[in-house]
């Protein structure tokens, strides 16, 4: 009988090591001092455009051209003279499309600091048109201290129709006006619940797209290839004021094509654009594509 | 990664137990009543008993009482006792625990064990039902390996071969039985091989064509008296298996099923033997499609299922109390995944864990003790206490779930036990049984974690539940048994009031994944349900040769809206008379049942009409120099009947008429 005990003893302590090994370890992670160099690690430089006595190195995160939709930019400021990287600058920047004799502007953010970074700044466009041979997107980057413009460069990116899956729409809403919508995340989507972030605005006039804040943006997650099936409990869009921008819940079952079918709603809930998925109406006027 | 660790760690645990048990061990069959015997003898077959003994594990479990075979096609029935299936009843192979690796319940665990291999089949009823199950609320059935055991010197080799018209049905098979004072070895091959089945008027069931290959080896040797080390290995592959009933074939399940154990006897005064067996079995069973002709969508399905764990048990004996105490632990990983391939071959394929990487541990103490009042009452008390930890390892099938329990954790933790006391009361020819139980066991690994699995019977997909509540159940049964020298009697029933029931309920809000499928079903805790099982059982010898047989058997399952339970038997019944005599044996036997009045729409069954069908074998034992050779010829269904029962997956049709021929040649 003792070895009986002795035996139960045994196993309680391997059910318990046992327990504690599905708890499993979790990874620390170490602050280290990163140097500017890390802090682009993973970008892609598009551009080095020197003024002066400071150098704007432009980034983005994938290869390849700028697209018409939602483009995340990345820069640092160097200063030429004591070769350090500005740590706090004052950044602005403007978009203007020319074409011809007629020019306008697109949405886009101010420029910020990425947080947990010293010389990183970021903001976006959302290019609402391709450039070509004639007509071109010209952006001015301003580096200004006070009332001083201490530098200010200019370049011209080509951006180009996007191919591939629907992240962007621009559309004339109920209440006349134009609207432009641009899918931010998930750029890399997973089985389960995503967040979904968007930015949404409304053109003022050719030179001025301003923020909408407090709409809805309904989603419905839709799989074509397998009889419209759908995904429950997904969070509709809502503008977010720290981030600025409209953030939700997007839930997808399984892996393959998915579109996602939007309904924007103004402060006062009216429909702007869109339509409910019914067993007619199988897609939205107005949607995202993701597919993984 | 992380599961190869952790088998590694359970190894460890294995030989860690090995080490500290190496002084005591034993054998837990001891105190078991067979209530069914279906196979003896050495080389695993009766056949003087048997009308059809080369038939497959499934066609001898359906003869028992209290058993049935839910049936998808012609190959790898699902065995349900007292009217309930997999998640209520446990299916061991000789203690060990193995969990089937299709998540459409393609290959019960009975599918991987041959006849041959076994010695016999042991039936447990309700919650007493099997010492080593878990979870096994309705009853257990334990599959006992074949062992000669040591004796003197002696091999036995025969060779087993069967014909079936129906189908085209082969089997071939030979088996050794080596014996010896220290060393025993049970060793077979066996093959069977079908095209697809006739019903009734010659009506061809389309892929319900099977192929299948066994191998195994049970092994023993002894260290010394009373002490014993026994093994056992079994390899069996299944493939091109089809199933009329689903919508999808299966091209290969394979199983590999291992276990050692050190058992020692006569320990003590008090303790008669003691056993510990460590085992591993693993199952790789892959689906396939593609020989359909009409598919809305092509995918592949594979599942895995790997099982390691051990018991120890004790049998022993203090005063009148004859008791058995067994601790158990196993650890299982039920992994099944699904891709489809769009018919737009633009777009991606489509994945998802079905079965996310689920993962199971399950550690209990169990005692079965045997009082003996007197020579005329007897008083059986069992019970288990077991701690259960089941999650989803899966980090995006974890994830695939937050979605629809959004606060559900990664691993739970759960209690299980159950506690059984039966009274026997001895009175000359009569025995007269009671008995009372309640237990509870925990969500099967689909109706926790599934996803997405397409039931066809009521054509929903399934969606698990994590925050399912154990379901418990309160047994009572009674049986009255008289046997006489000329005819026996028997009456049983039992009665199951559930409480937090589960089962699948229509979520509207959800979307069905399959395309056309109904909608979307969750598993509930249903407050409770009821489920009623008798049968009446006679046997009457007569003119010295002559036995007739009775069986009727009816059940009753009702939910708590006093709605039919989905697969319950309606009233069943048999009659057979059968001759015996010297080499030759014979039977004549019909059997049938009426309409099946309650039925479950719900769960997508219609009204089974009634069938009865006629079925006639006759055997012949013919000497030839010293060996027998045993021969069995019948005709099943014999006035070729177009029939399915209740249990038949959408209705298939069973077997028409059907002509059998087995042989048992024995070589050495």
């Amino acid at each position: 009988m003792e070895s009986t005990i002795l035996h139960f003893k045994n196993t309680f302590i391997i059910i318990l090591s046992f327990t504690l090994f599905l708890v499993s370890c979790e990874k620390k992670e170490e602050d280290k001092t990163l140097t500017p160099n890390d802090e682009v690690a993973g970008l892609q430089k598009v551009d080095t455009l020197i003024k002066g006595d400071y150098t704007f190195y432009i980034y983005k995160k994938d290869t390849g051209n700028f697209v018409v939709g939602y483009n995340e930019v990345y820069i640092q400021l160097k200063n030429n003279v004591t070769g350090l990287y500005v740590e706090d600058a004052n950044l602005s920047w403007t978009p203007l499309m020319h074409m011809g004799t007629i020019s306008h502007a697109c949405p886009y953010s101010s420029i910020s600091k990425v947080s947990n970074t010293k010389t990183l700044y970021k903001g976006y466009f959302v290019f609402i048109m391709a450039s070509d041979d004639t007509d071109y997107w010209e952006i001015t980057y301003n580096y200004v201290e006070g009332n001083d413009t201490l530098a200010q460069v200019v370049n011209q990116p080509k951006v180009v129709l996007s191919t591939g899956l629907t992240r962007y729409k621009s559309f004339k809403g109920s209440d006349n006006a134009y609207y432009y919508l641009a899918l931010i995340d998930p750029t890399d989507p997973q089985v389960g619940t995503n967040d979904i972030t968007a930015c949404i605005y409304k053109r003022i006039d050719l030179y001025t797209f301003n923020p909408v804040q407090n709409y809805t943006i309904e989603v419905d997650p839709r799989m074509p290839d397998m009889g419209n099936h759908t995904s429950p409990n997904n969070v509709s869009l809502t503008y977010n004021t720290v981030s600025e921008i409209y953030k939700g819940k997007l839930n997808l079952t399984m892996t393959g094509y998915w579109k996602v079918n939007l309904i924007v709603r103004d402060s006062n809930n009216t429909i702007l654009k869109g339509d409910s998925i019914t067993s007619t109406t199988t897609a939205s006027s107005i949607y995202f594509e993701i597919e993984f | 990664m992380a599961m190869k660790q952790i088998f590694l760690f359970f190894e460890f645990c294995f030989v860690f137990c090995a080490l500290t048990y190496s002084q005591d061990s034993a054998d837990s069959t001891k105190n078991l009543q067979l209530k069914e015997v279906v196979v003896t003898e050495k080389t695993g077959l009766d056949s003087i008993n048997e009308s059809k003994p080369l038939s497959s594990i499934d066609e001898h479990l359906q003869k028992l009482s209290n058993v049935g075979m839910i049936k998808r096609g012609g190959y790898a029935w699902e065995p349900t006792i007292n009217n309930m299936a997999t998640e209520r009843i446990s299916v061991t192979i000789d203690g060990m625990k193995i969990f089937c690796a299709c998540t459409d319940r393609m290959d019960p665990v009975t599918s991987y064990v041959e006849i041959l291999n076994l010695n016999n089949i042991y039936v447990g009823s309700g919650l007493a039902g099997n010492l080593h199950g878990t979870n096994s609320i309705g009853g257990g059935l334990d599959l006992k390996l074949q062992k000669t055991g040591f004796h003197a010197r002696k091999l036995n080799l025969t060779l087993n071969s069967a014909y079936e018209t129906n189908g085209n049905y082969r089997v071939l098979g030979t088996g050794l039985a080596y014996s010896s004072p220290s060393i025993y070895v049970n060793s077979g091959v066996f093959y069977r091989k079908s095209d697809d089945y006739r019903a009734g008027n010659n009506e061809k069931v389309g892929f319900s064509q099977f192929e299948k290959l066994n191998f195994f080896t049970n092994t023993g040797y002894q260290l010394s008296n009373h002490r014993v080390l026994e093994g056992t290995i079994i390899y069996d592959v299944a493939s091109n298996v089809g199933y009329p009933a689903l919508t999808m074939d299966v091209k290969s399940a394979k199983g590999l099923i291992t276990s050692l154990s050190y058992r020692k006897d006569s320990i003590s005064n008090v303790f008669s033997s003691w056993e510990t067996k460590a085992y591993y079995n693993t199952i790789k069973h892959v689906m396939d499609d593609t020989h359909r002709p009409e598919v809305a969508m092509h995918m592949d399905m594979p599942g895995k299922s790997r099982t390691g764990g051990y018991y120890t048990t004790i049998n022993g004996k203090i005063g009148e109390h004859n008791f058995m105490v067994s601790h158990d632990t196993y650890y299982n990983q039920s992994l099944a995944e699904m891709t489809m391939y769009p018919k737009d071959l633009a777009d991606k394929s489509m994945f998802m864990y079905t079965w996310p990487d689920i993962r199971t541990l399950n550690s209990g103490i169990s005692l079965d003790d045997k009082y003996v009042l007197n020579f005329k009452n007897i008083l059986q008390f069992t019970s288990k206490l077991s701690f259960q930890r089941d999650g989803v390892e899966s980090s995006s099938g974890y994830n695939t779930l937050l979605m629809y329990y959004p606060d559900m954790s990664q691993f739970q933790n759960r209690v299980l036990w159950n506690v059984n006391e039966k009274y026997t009361h001895y009175l000359k020819d009569v025995q007269l049984k009671a008995g009372v139980g309640y237990g509870t066991r925990a969500p099967s690994p689909t109706e926790a974690y599934g996803y997405y699995l397409f039931n066809s019977f009521d054509n929903y997909d399934y969606i698990g539940n994590p925050k399912l509540k154990n379901e418990s159940s309160l047994e009572g049964n009674i049986a009255f048994i008289m046997t006489k020298p000329k005819y026996s009697i028997s009456l049983e029933a039992s009665y199951f009031y559930f409480s937090n029931y589960i089962i699948g309920k229509p979520n509207k809000s959800l979307s069905s994944m399959t395309i056309g499928a109904s909608g979307v079903k969750v598993y509930e805790n249903l407050s409770h349900a009821t489920l009623l099982n008798t049968s009446l059982d006679t046997k009457v010898l007569f003119l010295r040769y002559f036995h007739w047989e009775n069986r009727a058997a009816f059940s009753l399952g009702e939910d708590n809206q006093h709605k039919a339970l989905p697969l319950i038997a309606p009233f069943t019944y048999s009659s057979s008379i059968g001759f015996i005599r010297k080499k030759f044996s014979g039977e004549i036997e019909w059997q049938g049942a009426t309409k099946q009045c309650k039925y479950s729409p719900d769960y997508g069954e219609d009204e089974t009409p009634a069938y009865s069908i006629l079925n006639a074998s006759v055997g012949y034992d013919i000497f030839f120099k010293h060996n027998m050779v045993n021969i069995k010829t019948g005709v099943e269904n014999l006035f070729d009947r177009r029939y399915s029962t209740y249990s038949d997956w959408n209705n298939i049709p069973r077997k028409g008429r059907n002509i059998f021929i087995n042989l048992t040649i024995p070589i050495l």
